[in-house]
C-alpha cells in the first residue's frame, strides 16, 4: 500500500506513525519563515536607528543570528518547529522518531547553503521531489524527517441510538471500524449510510436498513463509553 | 472500479497531506510518467520553436504556447496515474498511444480555453477525463469536488508555479556560472523588467529548452498532487475507507458481489466515456465561434505584454553624502566593504565556475564508470556460468584428473583400490559432464542432485551414470564390496560414455 | 482482568505519569513550586511499564479511550525521555571545556588533512609572492590590494581598517557575519564530494598568503604582525577545523567504505557537526579579538607575546582538554 507514512517502532516497540510532510506545505513554512525574518531584521532596522554608531555592528549581529541560528533555535527549544512550520502544522524529529537536537538541527540548516544551488533551493526542490520522505539534502545528512503534528483525534459524538451489544469478541479492528463507521456516516447520505452498514452483517446481528445504522451507531456508545 | 483494488492507503487526510500522497503515486509511477511526458512537451517544444523563435522571430509566443498547452499534458499524465493508482501502471508505448482518444474525449477544447485560467485544474480535470461529465452535472460535480480543498487547491498551484520558475531558472543559472563573461541571461517573458532587448538565438534556445524541462517535469507532480487531492475528496464523500475496514471484518462472498454491483453503479468508472448528445456538439460549436473574441479578451489582460513605467533606486553619487551615519540601512563603512568584497566576489565567481567544470567532469567520469561496469556486468550474465570446482565434496577441475581416466581406474582397480578407482570414474564421469556437456552443477549438490540434473538433461549417457551413481554410493557410503566383473564393466562403460566427451 | 479491573488497577499510577509531564512542561521556576509525582530517576522504569499496559490492552482489546490514552501517555513519555533535555547554554559550555577537543583528536586524519591543504597554499603562496613581489598582481586584482596598503599603511591610526570602515563594535558584527559565515559555508559545501571544501580551503590560503607576503613586500610588516598576531590562532585553526569537518562529509561520500552512502553521509555528519559549533565558538572570540583589542596601537613586543600566548593556548587545548572523561 502506497502510503505518506513512516513506521517507527521505539525500543519499548510502541509503533509511531510519522506521517511525512511534502514540498509544498514546507515551501510554504518557509515563505512564512523568511517573512517573520525579514519583518524582525525591519523593525530591528528602525529601532536601532536611534541607538547611532553601534546599529550597525548589533544589525550585523542579529543578520547572522536570523540567518544561521533562528531555525536551529527554534526547532530545538521550540518542539521542532520555527514559527512557520507551527503555523503550517509542521515540525521536525530524527528518523528514530525522537525529538530533534542540537546535532541535527545544526546541521540541517547549515547545509541549506548546498540545498539553496543553484537558484533559491532548486537542489533541495529536487531532492525532496525524488525521495520516498521528502528529504533535503540537509535532512539526508542530518537524518530528520519533517512531519505532520498530528494530534490524537478524540472519540466521535456519536448521534444518539439504543446501546448494543453483538454476541461475537470486539476485536481490535471491529472496534475501529465501528468507530470509523459512527464518525463518518452521519456526513454521508442515507442510503450510502445504510449500503455501509450492512455490509458486515456479524455486527448488527443481520438487520437491514434504518435498523442496521441504529445498531452500529448503538455499538460505537457502548465502546465510546457514551452508553453502558 | 472498486476501493479494494486501490494500491494507495485510503484514511481520512488532510490537504497537505492527500497532495503528498498524490507525489508519492507520481514517483512511484515515475518511469512512463516522464518519460511520455517528456517525450510530449519535448516534442511540442520543439514545434513551437520552430514556428515562433525560428520563423515568427518572437520566442517569447513559443514560451508562452508552450505554457498554454498544459492541460494537454495533464491528460497524459493522469491517464498514467489514474492506472498506477490500481498498480497497472501502463507502459510507455501504450501510455502515447492512449495520446489521440484522450484528446478527442477529455474536453480538451474546454480546457485549453475558457477553463484554462482555472486555479483548481488538476482538481478538477478527473470529472472531465475519468468520470466522463460534461455540462451541467459536470459543473455541479467539480463544485462538490472542490468543498473544503480548494485552499490546499490554490496553495499546490501557488507552491508549484513557483516550483517550475526555479527549475525553469536554475538551469541557465548553472550555465552562466559555467561560462565566463557577462552574458544577457535575462528570461524571457520578464524581459521588460530587465530593460534588456532580444538575446543572441542560442541563449533563447537555452530558455526554450529549460522550460520545457521544467514543465516536463514539474508539470507531472503537479497533476499527481492535484489527483491526490481528488482522491481525498472522493474518499471523504464516500468514504470508501471505512467500506474497507468494514469489509475486511466480513468474508461471505455472497455480499461482496452485490456490493460490487452497487459500486460500480454509485462510482463511475475510470474509464474516458465517449463524447456525448447533440447538444454538446453545439455548445462546443458556439464556444468555438465565439472563442476568437475570449482570445483577444484573454490577451488583452496585463499579463500578456503591457506598457509600465519602472521606477528603480539607485546609489547616489558619491558628492551628496554629507550626512554621514545617520542615514539608511547602508551606511558608508559598508559599502567600502562592498565594494572591497566585490574583488573577492569575483575571484569566488571564477573559482565556482572551476569547481563546476570540475564536479561535471568527476560526474562524466562517474557516468562513464557506471556504464562500464554495466556493460561488464551484462556481459558475464550473458556469458555461461564456470561450472564449480567441486561438486559433492569432489575436486572436478579437468586439471585434477588424469588425460586417459578409464585406463587409471583399471590400474587402480587391478592393484585392489577399488573405491579410489570407483571415486576417479565418478569424478571424471562429473568433470566432462560438468564442462563439456554444460550440466549445471551447483556447489552443494548431492550425488542424487546430480544424477537428476543428468536425467532430466536426457543424455544418451544418463543409464550408465545411473548404475556408475549407484554402485560410487554403494561403495562409499554403504562401504560394500564391488563384484569383480562390475569393475571391468563400469571402465568399459565410461570409455565407451565419455571417452567421445573431450 | 477485565478493563475495569484494570483501570482500576493501575489508574492512579497514570495519573501520577500525567501529572508529571504536565510538571516538566513547566518553566522551571514554576515547576519548582509543585510537588513530584514521584522521583526523577523512577520516570524511566514508569513509562516502560506504561508501555507494556499499552501492549497488554491491545492485546486484550480493551476499549479504544483506554487504548488511546495509554498511547498517548507512552508517545508524550518517550519525547520527553528521548528528548533533548534542557540547560542548553551550560551543556555547550561543557562541551567546549572538552568534548570539543576529544572531537577533533578522534578525526586527527582528517584535521591535518585540512590543516595541510590550507596552510600548505598559505606558505606557497607567500612565498611565492615574496620571492616575485609582482605575483601579487596576478593572483589578486589591483583594487583590492590598495586595500591592504591602506589597511596597514601608516596614514591609518587603526591597524587592519580601510580609512572608513567603521568603530569597534559595528566591526565586530561584521567580523561575526562574514567569518562564521564562511565558516559555516566551508563545511556545509563539503557535501558536493568534498570539493567545495576544498575550493574554499585552498581559495582562503591563497587570499590570506598573497595578502601578508604582499604587505610585507611593502614593508609594513610590523603594523601587520601586530595586527593580526592576537586573533590569528583562533581565526586559521577554526577555519581548518570547519574544512576538517567538510573534507570528512565528502570523504563519507566517496569511499562510504563497507555501509550505503546514505548512512555513512550521516554518520559522517553526526561526527563531525560538534567540530562545526566548537569552530563557530572560535571564531567568535577570533572576532572579538580583532575588533577590540588588534586594532589598538600597543607596543607590538606585547602583542606578538599575547599572539604566541594565543597559540600556545589554542595548542595546548586541543592536545590536553577532555582527557580525563576520553573513552579509552
Amino acid at each position: 500500500m502506497l502510503d505518506t507514512v513512516r513506521e517507527i517502532s521505539t525500543p519499548e516497540l510502541i509503533e509511531l506513525r510519522v506521517h511525512c510532510a511534502g514540498p509544498v506545505p514546507r515551501a510554504l513554512a518557509w515563505l512564512l519563515d523568511t517573512l517573520i525574518r525579514a519583518g524582525i531584521f525591519a523593525l530591528a532596522n528602525i529601532a536601532l536607528g536611534f541607538v547611532g554608531h553601534i546599529g550597525g555592528g548589533i544589525m550585523l549581529i542579529l543578520y547572522f543570528g536570523l540567518e544561521w541560528l533562528y531555525p536551529v533555535f527554534f526547532e530545538v527549544l521550540g518542539g521542532g518547529a520555527t514559527p512557520g512550520k507551527r503555523a503550517l502544522g509542521l515540525y521536525v524529529l530524527h528518523q528514530d522518531g525522537s525529538p530533534v537536537g542540537w546535532g541535527a538541527s545544526l546541521t540541517r540548516n547549515l547545509l541549506r547553503t548546498v540545498d539553496f544551488l543553484p537558484f533559491l533551493y532548486t537542489l533541495g526542490l529536487i531532492s525532496m521531489l525524488l525521495t520516498s520522505e521528502f528529504r533535503r539534502i540537509g535532512d539526508l545528512v542530518a537524518g530528520t524527517i519533517v512531519a505532520y503534528r498530528i494530534d490524537p483525534t478524540p472519540l466521535p459524538e456519536v448521534p444518539a441510538a439504543p446501546a448494543w451489544r453483538p454476541r461475537i469478541p470486539l476485536t481490535r479492528p471491529l472496534q475501529q471500524a465501528v468507530l470509523a463507521y459512527a464518525e463518518r456516516a452521519p456526513r454521508l447520505s442515507p442510503e450510502r449510510a445504510e449500503e455501509l452498514a450492512e455490509i458486515a452483517p456479524q455486527l448488527t446481528a443481520g438487520a437491514q436498513g434504518r435498523t442496521a445504522v441504529e445498531r452500529l451507531y448503538g455499538l460505537a456508545r457502548v465502546l465510546t463509553g457514551q452508553a453502558r | 472500479m472498486q476501493p479494494d483494488k486501490l494500491a494507495v492507503a485510503l484514511r481520512p487526510r488532510s490537504g497537505f497531506e492527500a497532495i503528498d500522497l498524490g507525489l508519492r503515486l507520481a514517483q512511484r509511477c515515475a518511469r512512463p510518467l516522464f518519460l511520455s511526458s517528456l517525450a510530449l512537451v519535448m516534442s511540442v517544444c520543439a514545434l513551437a520553436y520552430l514556428i515562433f523563435a525560428v520563423w515568427l522571430d518572437s520566442s517569447d509566443l513559443g514560451v508562452l504556447f508552450v505554457w498554454w498547452l498544459k492541460p494537454l499534458y495533464d491528460r497524459l499524465a493522469l491517464h498514467v496515474l489514474s492506472r498506477g493508482v490500481f498498480d497497472a501502471t501502463p507502459g510507455l508505448r501504450e501510455t502515447l498511444r492512449a495520446l489521440p482518444s484522450l484528446v478527442r474525449h477529455s474536453g480538451l477544447f474546454a480546457a485549453l480555453s475558457w477553463q484554462r485560467f482555472d486555479t483548481q485544474r488538476a482538481l478538477r480535470l478527473p470529472v472531465a477525463q475519468l468520470e466522463g461529465l460534461r455540462g451541467a452535472p459536470a459543473r455541479a460535480r467539480r463544485k462538490l469536488l472542490s468543498r473544503r480543498v480548494s485552499g490546499s487547491g490554490i496553495a499546490l498551484l501557488f507552491c508549484f508555479v513557483n516550483f517550475e520558475a526555479l527549475i525553469w531558472f536554475g538551469v541557465p543559472v548553472l550555465i552562466a556560472m559555467l561560462i565566463p563573461g557577462d552574458i544577457e541571461f535575462a528570461p524571457p517573458l520578464l524581459r521588460g523588467l530587465f530593460g534588456s532587448s532580444e538575446p543572441a538565438r542560442w541563449i533563447s534556445a537555452l530558455w526554450f529548452l529549460s522550460y520545457g524541462l521544467a514543465v516536463a517535469l514539474v508539470e507531472p507532480f503537479y497533476l499527481a498532487g492535484g489527483f491526490g487531492l481528488y482522491l481525498k475528496r472522493r474518499t471523504d464523500l464516500e468514504a470508501w475507507d471505512v467500506e474497507l475496514q468494514m469489509r475486511r471484518l466480513t468474508l461471505p462472498p455472497a455480499s461482496n458481489l452485490l456490493l460490487g454491483v452497487v459500486l460500480a453503479l454509485a462510482l463511475t468508472a475510470l474509464q474516458p466515456g465517449p463524447a456525448m448528445a447533440a447538444d454538446e456538439v453545439t455548445r462546443r460549436e458556439s464556444a468555438a465561434r465565439q472563442a476568437p473574441t475570449a482570445i483577444k479578451e484573454v490577451l488583452a489582460r496585463p499579463e500578456f505584454g503591457h506598457e509600465e513605467s519602472v521606477h528603480r533606486l539607485r546609489w547616489k553619487s558619491s558628492n551628496e553624502e554629507e550626512k554621514p551615519s545617520a542615514e539608511g540601512p547602508i551606511p558608508a563603512w559598508l559599502k567600502a566593504l562592498f565594494k572591497f568584497w566585490a574583488g573577492v566576489g569575483k575571484w569566488i565567481a571564477e573559482i565556482w565556475r572551476v569547481f563546476v567544470w570540475i564536479l561535471l567532469g568527476l560526474f562524466g567520469c562517474l557516468a562513464l564508470w557506471f556504464i562500464t561496469r554495466q556493460i561488464l556486468r551484462m556481459q558475464a550474465a550473458r556469458r555461461p556460468a564456470l561450472p564449480p570446482a567441486e561438486v559433492a565434496g569432489l575436486d572436478i577441475r579437468p586439471d585434477s584428473l588424469p588425460d586417459d581416466i578409464a585406463a587409471a581406474a583399471q590400474a587402480l582397480f587391478a592393484q585392489g583400490r577399488a573405491r579410489e578407482g570407483l571415486a576417479l570414474l565418478y569424478r571424471g564421469a562429473l568433470s566432462r559432464l560438468a564442462h563439456r556437456a554444460q550440466i549445471p552443477f551447483a556447489r552443494g549438490d548431492t550425488e542424487g542432485d546430480c544424477l537428476l540434473r543428468v536425467t532430466r538433461a536426457a543424455l544418451p549417457m544418463r543409464a550408465f551414470f545411473a548404475d556408475l551413481t549407484h554402485s560410487w554410493q554403494s561403495v562409499a557410503y554403504a562401504d560394500r564390496q564391488l563384484p569383480q566383473d562390475q569393475s571391468a564393466r563400469l571402465c568399459r562403460g565410461w570409455a565407451e560414455a565419455f571417452g567421445a566427451l573431450r | 482482568m477485565k478493563q475495569e479491573q484494570f483501570e482500576a488497577h493501575f489508574g492512579a499510577r497514570w495519573v501520577a505519569f500525567e501529572t508529571w509531564l504536565a510538571r516538566e512542561r513547566l518553566p522551571a521556576r514554576a515547576r519548582a513550586k509543585q510537588a513530584k509525582p514521584f522521583a526523577a530517576n523512577e520516570a524511566p522504569a514508569r513509562y516502560r511499564e506504561i508501555c507494556g499496559q499499552l501492549a497488554l490492552a491491545r492485546s486484550r482489546d480493551y476499549g479504544p479511550a483506554l487504548v488511546g490514552r495509554l498511547h498517548q501517555l507512552a508517545q508524550a513519555g518517550h519525547d520527553k525521555l528521548y528528548g533533548t533535555p534542557g540547560g542548553w547554554l551550560h551543556a555547550w559550555l561543557r562541551f567546549l571545556g572538552g568534548g570539543f577537543a576529544q572531537q577533533v583528536r578522534a578525526k586527527k586524519n582528517v584535521v591535518f588533512a585540512a590543516m595541510l591543504l590550507f596552510y600548505g597554499t598559505y606558505l606557497l603562496l607567500a612565498l611565492a609572492v615574496r620571492i616575485w613581489p609582482d605575483f601579487a598582481f596576478v593572483v589578486l586584482p589591483q583594487e583590492q590590494l590598495r586595500q591592504f596598503d591602506q589597511m596597514y599603511g601608516p596614514h591609518t591610526d587603526t591597524l587592519g581598517r580601510a580609512r572608513d570602515a567603521g568603530d569597534d563594535v559595528t566591526m565586530f558584527g561584521y567580523y561575526i557575519f562574514n567569518n562564521i559565515g564562511i565558516g559555516f559555508r566551508t563545511f556545509a559545501s563539503g557535501v558536493i564530494f568534498g570539493l567545495g571544501t576544498l575550493i574554499s580551503l585552498v581559495y582562503n590560503g591563497v587570499f590570506f598568503g598573497v595578502v601578508e607576503a604582499h604587505v610585507i613586500n611593502l614593508g609594513y610588516a610590523e603594523r601587520f604582525y601586530s595586527f593580526v598576531a592576537g586573533h590569528s590562532a583562533f581565526e586559521l585553526t577554526a577555519i581548518a577545523l570547519c574544512g576538517a569537518a567538510g573534507l570528512e562529509l565528502g570523504w563519507a561520500l566517496i569511499a562510504p567504505g563497507d555501509r550505503p552512502r546514505g548512512m555513512a553521509l550521516r554518520e559522517a555528519g553526526q561526527g563531525v557537526v560538534g567540530i562545526v559549533a566548537g569552530a563557530a565558538a572560535m571564531l567568535l572570540i577570533a572576532a572579538a579579538i580583532e575588533a577590540f583589542w588588534s586594532p589598538r596601537q600597543f607596543e607590538p613586543l606585547l602583542k606578538y607575546a599575547v599572539g604566541i600566548l594565543n597559540w600556545l593556548l589554542v595548542g595546548a587545548y586541543f592536545l590536553f582538554a577532555g582527557r580525563r572523561n576520553a573513552a579509552r
